[in-house]
């Protein structure tokens, strides 16, 4: 067994998930190769320090949820084309009023409006959600691969040329 | 642990499209399926055990909202995954800082596998070890803890860090190495 492959599998040795044969296989590596034995005491050393998921935490969300999806509405604005009550036609100024209002409005209010005007409420969660949906593409991820500079990036690497580094990897390792 | 499967992923999509349709017991279903990886992936974010509950329930919260948005292209985990590491990225930023991380908070359990030579962990070098963990890159600890914490093969770790099989396993390789390093230069 190489190292690539042993230490692709301490993490399921650390928790007992792996066959018998295949952990006998492992034992013997470690026995004979220093490196792997150092990793195997990082990976255990990890894998006895699980955090824990807090225990009231599944009802937490669940409340949360329900919480929001009984009232929709409340995150939601909507335009409200009804007239108010009350309000009689007799009430409304003359069109031609409306209309010099209107042309008022546009003139002087559309290049302000332009730069301020807020997003429809729900747009910029529509937008992220989206991006949810498009980041899960390897090219779009916004965050490094802590890789030195110059490094290749890894996403862009054929699987040879991934099994090529790793090799690389474990003999410099 | 998540069983990315077809079945796993049919289960989830099933889920979804009832959700869609009000289903509350179906969304309920969605949230005990994958509630622990999500908070996982929120942990090894913000390193912080009280802000990672908050980013899991916000970012549910949010999924719910928005589940026309999963198209099904792609696992539902991955997708929640990356909402959570989104709303992660907003409460680090509200927040300011990258908080320490909170050990006294993280339970040490005993390793459960085959130990050679009956080594055992001391409560100190798995300390130092999580410390370290805080300095790997944003997505080298992603993989090594969703690898080692919550036992997802290579193919589900790159699903959930947006990336192939093949980066989520070099990724790892680069952290575990790192640690490795940092724990043999500063020995107990």
């Amino acid at each position: 067994m190489r190292c690539a492959d042993v230490n692709d599998r301490l993490p399921d040795v650390a928790v007992g998930a792996i066959p018998v044969e295949i952990r006998h296989e492992v034992e013997r590596h470690l026995r004979g190769c220093a490196a792997c034995s150092d990793t195997w005491a990082t990976v255990q050393a990890l894998s006895a320090t699980r955090p824990t998921v807090p225990t009231d935490l599944e009802s937490r969300i669940r409340r949360a949820v329900h919480a929001e999806v009984a009232a929709p509405e409340a995150s939601v604005l909507t335009l409200d084309t009804r007239r108010p009550a009350g309000r009689s036609r007799s009430m409304r100024p003359p069109a031609w009023m409306l209309a010099a209002a209107a042309l008022l409005v546009l003139a002087v209010g559309t290049p302000l409006m332009v730069d301020r005007m807020p997003q429809a409420p729900g747009t910029a969660e529509a937008a992220e959600l989206a991006m949810a949906e498009r980041t899960l593409t390897p090219s779009v991820w916004a965050s490094d691969d802590g890789l030195i500079a110059g490094s290749p990036a890894l996403d862009g690497l054929s699987d040879a040329a991934l099994l090529a580094l790793l090799e690389e990897l474990e003999a410099g390792a | 642990m998540m069983h990315a499967s077809r079945e796993d992923r049919e289960r989830d999509d099933a889920l979804v499209d009832r959700a869609r349709d009000g289903d509350v017991a179906a969304l309920d279903a969605l949230i005990r399926r994958h509630y622990e990886l999500a908070y996982r992936v929120a942990l090894s974010l913000v390193r912080d055990p009280d802000m990672a509950a908050d980013v899991v329930q916000d970012a549910f919260v949010k999924a719910a909202r928005g589940l026309d948005g999963y198209r099904g292209e792609s696992p539902f985990p991955g997708w929640l995954a990356t909402i959570v590491k989104n709303e992660g990225r907003t409460a680090l930023r509200s927040a300011g800082r990258r908080r320490e991380s909170a050990l006294d908070d993280v339970a040490p359990v005993a390793a459960s596998g085959w130990s050679p030579a009956d080594r055992a962990v001391t409560r100190d070098e798995a300390r130092r070890v999580r410390r370290h963990v805080d300095r790997l890159p944003e997505k080298q600890r992603l993989a090594v803890e969703l690898r080692i914490d919550q036992g997802l093969s290579f193919r589900e770790v790159g699903e959930m860090i947006g990336s192939s099989e093949g980066s989520a396993r070099v990724n790892y390789h680069h952290g575990i190495t790192k640690l490795r390093s940092w724990m043999m230069e500063e020995p107990a």
